[in-house]
């Protein structure tokens, strides 16, 4: 039964998809369309551009990303544990500290490295 | 206003099957119910779409020159251009449906404009915004200047005005609502095939409606005319018609009194050997580099310590001006630089003047310690067209980098050792050296305004300059050219050596982009344009790229009469035109000498405009700065909001809010009407203050303004110096030089004000001496509005006809933007021989690499905005 | 069947009602804008007008703002540049709307739970109530990625990458600031944390530190100012959606004013009490109380969502390494504190 709770969402998704394609298709059929070389170029202040766009990009973001996923799943962790901690004693408490002062001291270990100094 | 472009009614094709009906009933139907044909149903479709596209017309956010000021008063509280659904300015061209083409176009930006035309989506609007946008203005004869942007882009409305006030660029909005309203769709549908045939094209399917990007070759050549063109400077109808032409006169450079006076006894024994009366000796100016200077015992004494240091003969004293023979040059500028008593530190400005014999070089310096003791130093170098060369003085005064680039781009003089040494104003390519006296522009009519009638004799039939070329546009170019089938829109010619190297900052293996921010973006202030080199968000090079709004305000100087010239100075910086005609007047006035003697009254009216504009200027900037940072728009719009009331008193008193052309030669155009005084006390005493208490209040203190801006783009007080930065820029670094103070003029010396400094050299301190700025300008109209006399505004009767004297002069006043300086060269004739303007804004960005470097794309527009540049300034 | 019926209908009026507000929400900013900067704002479209059939139309405000702009756009030429990666050009501005649609699914906009005569949310029942609207909401930072990456536009971009980093590294505080609502209501479930509420105080008295780190990563995660670096017009034209014209431009806006919508729910319910106000109780279970509910809960977003648009028309933007301090260096540490502290002071409280 609870399965069924979802199928709302279901619902939901097709009429978002709907409503998402439908502003498209419209614009596809009413829309003028006049195609032209300086028209379909990448626009860059009035300038045609120079050099690649698609680089190799600095590795920052990609250790952003990384830590992203790290403390997520903390927080994913952090969820159930939160809804039961009423049920829960002391210890679930204790244990809990102790497994955030791990994420942290992590956090402490990339500040001190200067991951987090973004350039 | 709006073009009457409406076409003879289209012809209806109505479907076969039309049933045709008594037209009493069909009338009585269609006032109740039905739609009874196709072309009442469409006209219910065109009406929506019509009404759709009037409601909501989003101007792409570019503005051109001094006209985007107003355009951005009419987003304004007083204006308020959102109540017609027109206040989403788009940065990018894909989202806006009208081109508002706010000011002059010059030929370097055309192709960009065209570019933009271009990437704008159907159905797309073109309104031309003021005089040059619609035929080139006042600027129409300038070789960088395309006379109306409809010589390439369909134009719906026209507005006149230059600029034209936010009133009429509303009117022109309604305009071009109006002929929305009145627009057709051309119809096809899948299965009845062609239905109606409209007055607009948009839905046409893959027809071409490119407009060709021009292209910036020897002179902007617009390719669906490349043929003619070729053709007809293959004939070299150019060359011939100049050959017609009255040439403008080159005279010799001026020499030193002994030999000046050695030709005069010459030339008087020539003609009374021929029986002639001695010719009447013309009058001279007196000869001084500029009013506050070292003085002719200094000079005398400074000339013999140069003759004792490099050998004898080093320092020729010429009208006051040192000659340094080339090869001395620098060592002369480093020991004058470090050695000298007086440490000339400060490289006020640098120019060129093309003689018959030579072209001169001339640089006025100053001493950042001991203020006021200007000199000139002269040098000199062949007049053959690109042949002269001098050292470059850009390792000793940074601040020579771009004046000595602007040198050889107007004159053809090559700096050696100079390390980038290209075309600044006009582009690579271009194939003139265009301040050259030998060089006439493609309009070029005669050496002095005012032209002939250009009304033709007995037929009342006007003509335009265009007819006047034989392209029939301002366009020209040498006759040997050969390259037309190499032209290619793609190649944007400006700027594309211009791309910076860069280091590599990071250990990794990353790849850097390049990136040009600007001619066209948001926050570039106008039409100036950076290549960037980032590495991530790092600036890791930056070249600034400007010339965009190179209207050619030197050349048009030296055709105007002196008088004719004034107008011309307001669209300098055109946020504050009282300043520029301060400075403009001072010059003259210093040729002029006696003649000129402005009376008490209009002294003080000079200093009451000059510091309304300081007023308005610092406050456009503090907000636009705020706008910078990324405040939508609220802290600029609050700042200009006592600005629109200093506006009024400039209108007021002069006939024009933006451009006052307010000052004349020993005085000022009209005395102050009735009540004005009173008025300007009430804004003076009861608003400003306010105004900048409100400012302090919100923004000094500003957790997120202090953030970005303390810190970022510093520059130390040496190189700010070095640099030749100059008004809040450098007083920001710490280096107290105010030409108010250092080199007072008009009666600055009667006011009690102090110069505002600070000490880090950053943004912040760069907003905070703006802001502290303008209590000291507060604290001096105060004063100025409480003693002003009453008397005459003018020492004689008012005068179209003014005699200069030969002579040169170099005026300096400390405009909004820092020091503002003019330099004028006088043979006695009723035009300018040379006429240069130093800009602050220019030489100010000399400075805009070493500042950003190693900040973030996002510092970089909040350094731009604290230098607070104006691009009409920047390219003149 | 009916259930089903009722589903669609539902469904239908919600997405329908929010369409319709988001589209008016963009004319009440540019009024808030214009308020805020001494304007009058809109207020031509929709005066004086002669519809077909000879029908007069006089309404005042610009009411017919919206109406104009989205017949502008949807008749607006569609430009696809030839160098984008057209798939992704394409799917990115869907998925900012669908995402930005199905993070509501979840979020009840009046009173729930068992005995209601409604339930005020399109799936009822989810348990995992926050989580869920957490998920889909990290979904929307692709169509800002997509965007940025698909229009191979320098500008663009910038701010897709920009964004990435941005919207995953408020995520973290976000999600970490809510736990001591959690913890206090001991349910994820939105209704529940509402009902808690009314049993005991607001959010925001219980949790102000969280309350404020939710604010704070909630105005990042809409990217509004002085968080929308990925926009940043005066950097970058217009960051990720440079390239975007018509309709496509159209709907980053809509899903973005409909993630504002969402946040302000969030906020509302989570903090500010949700349906709760004097007089109202979760006993209460009459339609008249269900429309009350409703009215209170949808004025008290209305506030939040002025407070959003206010804020963006009076304060600068930070810079980008500012802002990603501001998200690991306080937010991610002070929200950990702040659960450690409550979860310490339930078990002082337990005994």
């Amino acid at each position: 039964m609870v399965l069924f709770n979802y199928v709302f969402i279901g619902a939901l998704l097709l009429g978002a998809i709907g409503f998402a394609a439908a502003p498209l298709v419209v614009v596809a059929i009413v829309a003028p369309r006049r195609r032209s070389r300086e028209k379909q170029d990448i626009y860059e202040c009035g300038l045609r551009t120079t050099g690649e766009t698609w680089i190799r990009f600095r590795i920052q973001y990609y250790i952003f990303a990384m830590l992203f996923v790290v403390f997520d799943i903390e927080t994913v962790f952090l969820y159930p544990w939160a809804v039961s901690y009423v049920g829960l004693g002391a210890f679930a408490l204790f244990e809990m500290v102790v497994f955030l002062v791990l994420l942290f001291a992590g956090l402490l270990y990339a500040w001190a490295k200067g991951v987090l100094r973004w350039v | 206003m709006a073009t009457s472009t409406t076409p003879a009614q289209p012809s209806v094709s109505r479907p076969e099957w039309t049933t045709i009906i008594d037209p009493v009933l069909q009338k009585e139907l269609e006032q109740h119910v039905l739609v009874t044909s196709w072309d009442q149903l469409l006209g219910m479709v065109d009406t929506v779409y019509n009404w759709g596209r009037r409601s909501s017309l989003w101007p792409l956010g570019f503005g051109l020159a001094c006209c985007a000021i107003e355009m951005i008063c009419t987003a304004s509280s007083r204006f308020d251009i959102a109540r017609f659904g027109a206040e989403v300015f788009r940065g990018s061209p894909r989202q806006a449906d009208v081109m508002i083409v706010s000011g002059t176009v010059t030929k370097t930006m055309m192709p960009m404009i065209a570019r933009l035309y271009d990437q704008m989506p159907e159905p797309k609007y073109v309104i031309s915004m003021g005089a040059c946008a619609t035929g080139g203005g006042p600027f129409k004869e300038g070789y960088n200047v395309v006379s109306g942007i409809d010589k390439y882009l369909p134009v719906d409305v026209y507005v006149p005005g230059c600029p034209p006030t936010p009133q009429a660029l509303l009117n022109g909005l309604i305009m071009l609502q109006k002929k929305i309203d009145g627009e057709k769709l051309d119809v096809t549908l899948p299965v009845l095939g062609h239905v109606r045939k409209g007055n607009t094209s948009w839905y046409s399917e893959n027809v071409e409606r490119d407009i060709p990007v021009p292209v910036l070759g020897p002179d902007l050549i617009d390719l669906r005319l490349v043929e003619v063109s070729a053709e007809r400077t293959a004939q070299g109808l150019i060359e011939a018609r100049e050959e017609t032409l009255a040439k403008p006169a080159i005279i010799a450079a001026p020499k030193t009194d002994a030999a000046e006076a050695a030709l005069e006894a010459e030339e008087a024994a020539a003609a009374v050997a021929k029986g002639g009366k001695p010719p009447k000796k013309a009058k001279r100016a007196v000869a001084q580099p500029t009013l506050v200077w070292l003085g002719e015992e200094g000079l005398n004494a400074l000339a013999g310590r140069l003759d004792a240091e490099f050998g004898a003969g080093t320092a020729t004293i010429i009208q006051a001006g040192l000659l340094i023979p080339a090869e001395k040059l620098v060592a002369v500028a480093y020991y004058l630089r470090d050695r000298n008593p007086i440490k000339y530190d400060y490289l006020a400005s640098l120019q060129s003047v093309h003689y018959e014999d030579c072209i001169e070089v001339n640089y006025q310096l100053d001493s950042t310690l001991d203020p006021g003791k200007v000199i000139t130093l002269r040098a000199r170098t062949s007049a053959v067209e690109c042949e002269g060369e001098l050292p470059t003085l850009s390792s000793v005064w940074r601040g020579a980098d771009f004046q000595e680039r602007e040198v050889y781009d107007m004159m053809g003089v090559k700096f050696a050792g100079h390390p980038e040494l290209k075309r600044i104003l006009m582009w690579d390519g271009f194939a003139y050296w265009p301040l050259r006296k030998d060089y006439l522009e493609p309009y070029y009519e005669g050496p002095t305004k005012v032209f002939d009638s250009r009304v033709e004799e007995g037929f009342g039939r006007h003509f335009r300059s265009e007819e006047l070329n034989p392209h029939g546009t301002n366009m020209k170019i040498p006759k040997d050219y050969k390259d037309w089938d190499k032209l290619s829109s793609g190649d944007d010619t400006k700027g594309k050596t211009l791309m910076p190297t860069g280091v590599d900052i990071s250990e990794l293996d990353t790849d850097q982009f390049i990136v040009s921010m600007g001619p066209q973006h948001p926050s570039t202030h106008g039409v100036f344009r950076m290549n960037l080199r980032v590495d991530g968000e790092t600036i890791v090079g930056l070249k600034p790229v400007m010339g965009y709004m190179h209207r050619n305000h030197e050349k048009i100087g030296e055709r105007n009469t002196y008088l004719m010239n004034f107008p011309f100075t307001d669209r300098l910086d055109y946020l504050t035109s009282m300043g520029n005609n301060f400075g403009y007047a001072l010059a003259v006035e210093q040729l002029m000498g006696d003649e000129a003697k402005v009376p008490e009254r209009a002294e003080y009216i000079r200093v009451i405009m000059a510091e309304l504009t300081r007023v308005a200027s610092h406050m456009w900037s503090i907000g636009f700065l705020l706008n910078d940072l990324g405040a939508f728009f609220t802290p600029a719009l609050y700042a200009i909001e006592e600005r629109e009331l200093i506006l009024d008193l400039f209108e007021w008193a002069a006939g024009s809010r933006m451009m006052c052309n307010y000052y004349r030669f020993g005085g000022v155009a009209f005395d102050l009407p009735k009540g004005w005084i009173e008025r300007c006390r009430g804004v003076v005493n009861d608003r400003l203050d306010g105004k900048i208490d409100e400012l302090d209040r919100y923004l000094t203190a500003n957790e997120i303004v202090l953030d970005r801006c303390r810190g970022v783009g510093v520059i130390t007080r040496e190189e700010a110096i070095n640099y030749s930065t100059a008004g809040p820029v450098l007083r920001a670094s710490g280096v107290n030089y105010d030409i108010r103070r250092a080199a007072p003029y008009g009666i600055y010396d009667r006011f009690n004000f102090d110069v505002i400094t600070a000490e880090h050299g950053d943004v912040y301190d760069r907003y905070l001496v703006r802001l502290r700025e303008m209590r000291e300008s507060v604290k001096i109209l105060k004063q100025a509005v409480a003693d002003i006399p009453d008397g005459p505004i003018l020492p004689g009767k008012k005068s179209y006809q003014i005699k200069v004297p030969a002579g040169e002069a170099y005026s300096r006043v400390e405009n909004p933007k820092g020091e503002l300086g003019y330099y004028v060269v006088s043979d006695g004739s009723p035009t300018a021989y040379r006429y240069h303007v130093r800009s602050p804004s220019f030489i100010n960005l000399t400075a805009l690499e070493r500042m950003c470097l190693g900040y973030t794309v996002a510092d970089v527009v909040g350094i731009l905005g604290s230098l607070d540049i104006v691009l009409g300034e920047v390219d003149r | 069947m009916w259930a089903i019926i009722g589903i669609v209908l539902k469904i239908g009026v919600v997405v329908g009602l929010m369409q319709g507000t988001v589209a008016y929400l963009i004319l009440v900013e540019r009024k808030v804008a214009a308020y805020a900067q001494d304007r009058i704002g809109p207020n031509r479209a929709g005066r004086h007008l002669t519809l077909p059939f000879g029908i007069k139309i006089n309404l005042p405000f610009g009411l017919l703002q919206p109406i104009a702009d989205g017949a502008k756009m949807v008749l607006k030429e569609d430009v696809v540049p030839t160098y984008v990666d057209k798939p992704l050009y394409i799917l990115a501005p869907m998925i900012a709307i669908i995402a930005a649609t199905l993070g509501f699914a979840v979020v009840p906009f009046g009173p729930v739970g068992p005995g209601q005569v409604m339930q005020f949310q399109i799936a009822p029942g989810v348990d995992i109530g926050i989580v869920y609207v957490f998920a889909i909401g990290s979904l929307a930072v692709y169509g800002v990625v997509l965007a940025g990456y698909a229009s191979n536009n320098k500008y663009s971009f910038l701010g897709g990458l920009r964004s990435s980093a941005q919207l995953i590294s408020y995520e973290v505080p976000l999600g970490m600031s809510i736990l001591g609502m959690v913890l206090l209501a001991g349910s994820l479930d939105l209704g529940k944390i509402m009902a808690w509420q009314d049993q005991h105080v607001w959010g925001i008295v219980a949790q102000p530190i969280g309350f404020l780190l939710f604010l704070v990563s909630g105005f990042a995660e809409t990217n509004r100012l002085p968080f929308d670096l990925p926009e940043s017009e005066q950097e970058l034209v217009g960051g990720f959606h440079t390239e975007y014209s018509a309709m496509k431009f159209g709907m980053f806006f809509l899903g973005e004013y409909m993630h504002v919508i969402t946040v302000s729910y969030l906020t509302v319910i989570l903090f500010l009490g949700g349906w709760d106000f004097p007089g109202l109780s979760v006993e209460q279970t009459g339609l008249l109380s269900a429309i009350l509910k409703v009215l209170v809960t949808a004025g008290k977003v209305s506030f939040m969502i002025f407070l959003i648009m206010w804020i963006r028309w009076t304060l600068p933007r930070f810079r980008y390494d500012q802002l990603m301090d501001l998200a690991w260096k306080s937010l991610v540490p002070l929200a950990l504190v702040n659960l450690v502290a409550t979860a310490g002071i339930i078990q002082l409280i337990r005994g």
